[in-house]
């Protein structure tokens, strides 16, 4: 260790190779193929969550393999077969011959625990009956991993007392009402159609359709009060898997600030909520370009990493920041015990 | 397959060819029979062999990395070279075990737990897992599309520092304790890796102090490196719950105290996270970390006032100095 210390390693971590990545797909994609033969191009594709060509190139790169005969040439026993015409003119997989196991995989070590790891933090998001036993099936993906899985753990996102009726009301299907404090500081109340409940890191977050904006808002839970489920039913029948993950929609451009905030490169995942436009690095800083919806927003994100994240226009989003950072160092400078 | 036969299908033959062999291939088999090594090799040429031979002692290595449980066998006479070494899979360890069935409410709770991965190599592991779930074709119930949890704070440290975790060897990067101006470089084999309150802790064995360390990965400033040819065997212990066992208890014994104006946007989210004001107006707050309660306070201005410690308040008084001096000048 000690002959290492204070040299730089020469060994740059490399991400897998990419083939491993196909292949890994082809040995979960052919035991379906197996099980569901015959079974259109496009259907196994949207299981799977891919293009009907990389689903074709699947099925032609299985057209040419197979094990080893005895002669060391594929006999015809020895390889993947599918039924040429169908699959050429109506783009329909029908295997007729197969080699290898035709069961699923077992998991990694370290998927088993990528799934684990899930599991246990969005373990409070489902509360309700029907949940099945999160203890069973983490054992029964122990069971199904090659390796035990790794140190890496997220505990649960324990689910705060005024989510717990958004909860209630989205598997429900029925509209809620709150008061809700913005982020200039004034409580309003809102009727709202809500669609999905996001959870990031321990903050959670409603994605709901306000009836009174008439639009579609993202909500703070720990923002709420009041929160009451009403007796009617949804009304916006928006797809949650349609919502993109991105939590604050930039703002119409004549009611948001526009503001350029220059910060260090390692700050920059600091912006994966804004919507930002990052420019490129210099001399390790970035400049990124973002629209707020008020100046409040701005604080927020100044102080995420003070120092890190600086404000550089407009001017006067410059001056409202630096004058509120005078009055906080001056407010937090003394003993609460001693003031009048 | 007269063309130059891809990578792709030489791993995807070799995996079949070793399920499919019942007592195992030799290396000089794999060479001369499995699809994408028999099209490229010249028996005759030594410069062949050679790169064939690479070509496969890297296969290996991504068949491995992909969870499949590569088998050897020696023959009775071993001698020191690989020679007569025999390479197998046994379809039992390859497949899922037959009593590991889901339910549709199952798949579909576990496909929720994948997809809370965002970014790096887990959200890779995550959707290598969620393409077998999708292979035993059963429909999830779809009751969970009304949530989306998201893991956050993954970012190139925490994927470097799995890595290296998973390889057991040992990590070195440069880190910025709290209080210090410049980071130091460190160099620790890690342990574990866990998400506690939205942030993640590194707990390694630091090789430099020869103790355990705990890491903020926010105050890692490089992307860790792997120390090449250094390897650190660890037990068989559950690190990650000791580790989040250990800052609990340390959060339970340190509580600050604040105090927030009446319906500000502090008393709505101190109070929804820790639990409403006591009797003289005090919120209180356990803590594991006062710089990381510096850093969550900061936001909320003059309606926050510290109680105790007095060092809480210093620190967010420092970190308003900071702001107000990167933001002057222009007015």
């Amino acid at each position: 260790m000690n002959e290492s210390t204070g040299r730089s390693p020469r060994r740059q971590l490399n991400p897998r190779p990419q083939a491993t990545d196909v292949v890994a797909r082809m040995l979960a994609v052919v035991p379906f193929l197996i099980d569901n033969s015959p079974i259109t191009v496009s259907e196994a594709a949207s299981t799977f969550g891919i293009t009907e060509n990389d689903m074709r190139n699947i099925v032609r790169t299985l057209f040419v393999t197979g094990i080893p005969g005895d002669s060391g040439k594929g006999l015809h026993g020895d390889l993947f077969d599918f039924d040429f015409d169908t699959f050429e003119d109506d783009d329909i997989i029908e295997m007729t011959n197969h080699v290898g196991p035709a069961e699923t995989p077992r998991f990694s070590g370290r998927e088993a625990a990528a799934l684990i790891a899930g599991l246990q933090y969005m373990s409070d998001v489902v509360r309700d009956e029907e949940k099945p036993s999160l203890e069973g099936l983490i054992s029964k993906i122990r069971r199904g991993a090659t390796g035990s899985p790794e140190n890496i753990s997220v505990p649960r996102a324990p689910i705060p007392d005024r989510a717990e009726p958004v909860a209630g009301a989205i598997s429900h299907d029925l509209q809620l009402e709150f008061d809700y404090l913005n982020a200039e500081g004034s409580l309003e109340t809102r009727s709202v159609c809500p669609i999905r409940l996001d959870v990031v890191g321990n903050t959670w977050y409603l994605r709901a359709y306000c009836h009174v904006r008439q639009n579609m808002r993202t909500f703070r839970t720990d923002r709420m009060r009041n929160v009451v489920v009403s007796s009617e039913h949804r009304d916006h029948p928006v797809d949650p898997a349609s919502l993109p993950d991105t939590l604050f929609d930039a703002p119409a451009t004549d009611s948001g600030i526009v503001v350029t905030v220059e910060l260090s490169e390692s700050a920059v995942s600091l912006l994966s909520d804004y919507n930002a436009i990052i420019g490129k690095s210099t001399r390790g800083a970035v400049r990124a370009e973002l629209t707020v919806a008020h100046l409040g927003n701005l604080r927020r994100l100044v102080a995420l990493a003070p120092g890190a994240i600086r404000v550089v226009s407009p001017d006067y989003a410059v001056t409202e920041i630096g004058q509120w950072a005078d009055r906080g160092a001056a407010w937090h400078k003394i003993d609460p015990l001693t003031r009048a | 397959m007269a063309e130059e036969p891809s990578k792709v299908i030489r791993q995807f033959s070799l995996i079949h060819a070793m399920l499919a062999s019942r007592f195992g291939l030799t290396v000089d088999e794999i060479l001369n029979t499995v699809d994408g090594y028999r099209d490229t090799f010249d028996p005759y040429s030594e410069k062949s062999l050679a790169a064939v031979t690479k070509s496969f002692e890297r296969d290996k290595k991504d068949v491995r990395d992909l969870g499949i449980v590569i088998q050897t066998r020696s023959p009775a006479d071993a001698s020191n070279d690989n020679h007569g070494v025999r390479y197998l899979i046994d379809p039992a360890t390859y497949v899922l075990p037959a009593d590991v069935e889901f339910s549709r409410g199952e798949i579909a709770l576990l496909q929720v737990a994948a997809r809370a991965w965002q970014q790096g190599s887990m959200n890779k592991e995550a959707l290598r897992a969620l393409n077998k779930l999708r292979s035993l074709g059963i429909e999830p119930d779809s009751s969970l599309t009304g949530v989306r949890p998201r893991i956050s704070g993954w970012n190139g440290a925490v994927d470097g520092f799995s890595e290296i975790l998973s390889e057991a060897a040992v990590a070195e990067f440069d880190y910025l304790k709290p209080g210090d101006i410049t980071p130091a470089t460190r160099h620790a084999a890690p342990l574990a890796l866990i998400d506690w309150n939205g942030l993640w802790y590194l707990l390694a064995w630091d090789l430099d102090r020869n103790a355990e360390r705990t890491f903020l990965i926010s105050r890692v400033t490089t992307v860790p490196r792997m120390v090449p040819g250094l390897r650190h065997e660890r037990s068989t212990e559950d690190f990650a719950s000791r580790l989040t066992a250990e800052l609990e208890e340390l959060a339970a014994e340190n509580i600050a105290r604040v105090r927030a104006v009446a319906d500000s946007d502090a008393d709505f989210r101190l109070t929804a996270k820790y639990g409403a004001a006591d009797a003289h107006g005090e919120i209180c707050i356990p803590t594991a970390d006062l710089d990381l309660l510096a850093d969550e306070l900061v936001e909320f201005g003059w309606d926050v006032e510290i109680i105790a410690p007095e060092h809480l308040r210093t620190l967010i008084h420092k970190r308003f100095d900071v702001l107000r001096v990167t933001h002057e000048g222009t007015s």
